[in-house]
């Protein structure tokens, strides 16, 4: 077993939104094509209040949302794992339609925004074990004090891992492993059993391909979580 | 030629054309049909399938699914499209499977532009 096999689990998907509304929402379209999904716009009257949009999936129809629970996406979706603003955040559901798809290509902003939502989760929860892999730890130097504060703030078990002969700062609160693993400086990823809730378990799992673009997933299936962080856990400690 | 809605706008309405509009706009998905076709000439049975499963709950901070949209689907084919069709307010294009408002008067066309305005305005 290898993270590769997990991401043949999930299979590959395209999808589209249509943004449907008296006026083009071009602040909308710019957040979904940072997220690398192709968008249609079409016209409501204009008498009409506000709109909605369609996710397709292949080509049929996935899901629907109304425009006003989406307009929490247009913030700048990568606050601090403490900060409230994520509480509740429509930006959650929204991440919900997408879940479970093998996406390709993924940016670096989109899977930190992604992130994010799980460093959330597993703050607000405060209780199980959550395992970052940063692919080499000159990346986690930016993520050492978020996660730090995890560590100490929190019942969390954090485990992070790497590859490269980095020199971890003594008296860090997470685990640091380093690794040898060629699949450790290949793959992003973050799994969190979700502690103290059932429902609270969250895992993203991204490949870096050869000129820096992601092909990866996230999920809140329990089982597929469950089984990620069994992986780490034998393969890696 | 001739333009059609002002040609008719100098007559009175039919009051059987009244009666048929505001029968029609009992229902609520058969409104929302009308309500896109305002906006768009001609619209297949299935996207207008999508448009009104999103939009009857654009409202709503829930998100709709496959199976919300397939059961407005079925009542549409079986139920709401025929009636409009029947009322000659919308014409049915078999060879694409779409549907476009038929040329219908000045007034009738206002009556559905206010409950749009009524129904899905702020």
């Amino acid at each position: 077993m290898r993270l590769a096999d997990f991401l043949e689990r999930v299979e590959e998907t395209n999808r589209s939104i249509e943004i449907y509304a008296p006026q083009p929402q071009m602040e909308l379209v710019d957040q979904f094509e940072h997220r690398n999904i192709t968008t249609e716009y079409r016209s409501l009257p204009d008498a009409s209040d506000d709109g909605f949009l369609i996710v397709h999936e292949n080509g049929t129809f996935h899901a629907s949302i109304g425009l006003s629970a989406v307009r929490e996406f247009l913030e700048p979706p990568i606050p601090e794992p403490w900060n409230d603003h994520f509480v509740g955040a429509e930006y959650s559901r929204l991440l919900e339609i997408l879940e479970n798809t093998l996406t390709h290509p993924l940016s670096r902003r989109q899977l930190l925004a992604t992130a994010r939502d799980i460093e959330h989760r597993a703050w607000h929860i405060g209780t199980g074990t959550l395992r970052a892999g940063f692919q080499q730890f000159s990346a986690f130097d930016h993520q050492l004090t978020v996660y730090d504060r995890l560590g100490r703030e929190t019942d969390l078990e954090i485990h992070v891992y790497g590859q490269s002969d980095w020199t971890a700062p003594i008296a860090l609160a997470p685990t640091i492993h380093t690794e040898t693993a060629e699949e450790i400086g290949e793959f992003w990823f973050l799994v969190y059993d979700g502690g103290d809730d059932p429902r609270g378990s969250y895992a993203l799992l991204a490949k870096e391909g050869s000129y820096g673009e992601f092909t990866g997933f996230w999920s809140s299936d329990p089982i597929l979580v469950a089984d990620l962080d069994a992986y780490l856990l034998e393969t890696y400690g | 030629m001739i333009n059609n809605s002002q040609h008719s706008d100098r007559e009175a309405v039919d009051p059987g054309a009244i009666d048929s509009v505001f029968d029609i706009l009992q229902e609520r998905d058969r409104r929302y049909v009308l309500y896109f076709l305002l906006e768009h000439d001609r619209v297949t049975v299935q996207d207008i399938a999508n448009v009104v499963t999103g939009w009857v709950n654009a409202n709503s901070s829930e998100m709709a699914d496959k199976d919300d949209r397939d059961a407005i689907a079925t009542d549409l084919r079986h139920r709401h499209l025929p009636v409009l069709i029947e009322s000659s307010l919308v014409d049915y294009d078999r060879s694409t499977e779409s549907v476009s408002l038929a040329p219908c008067p000045e007034p009738i066309r206002a009556i559905i532009e206010r409950a749009c305005s009524e129904e899905t305005g702020s």
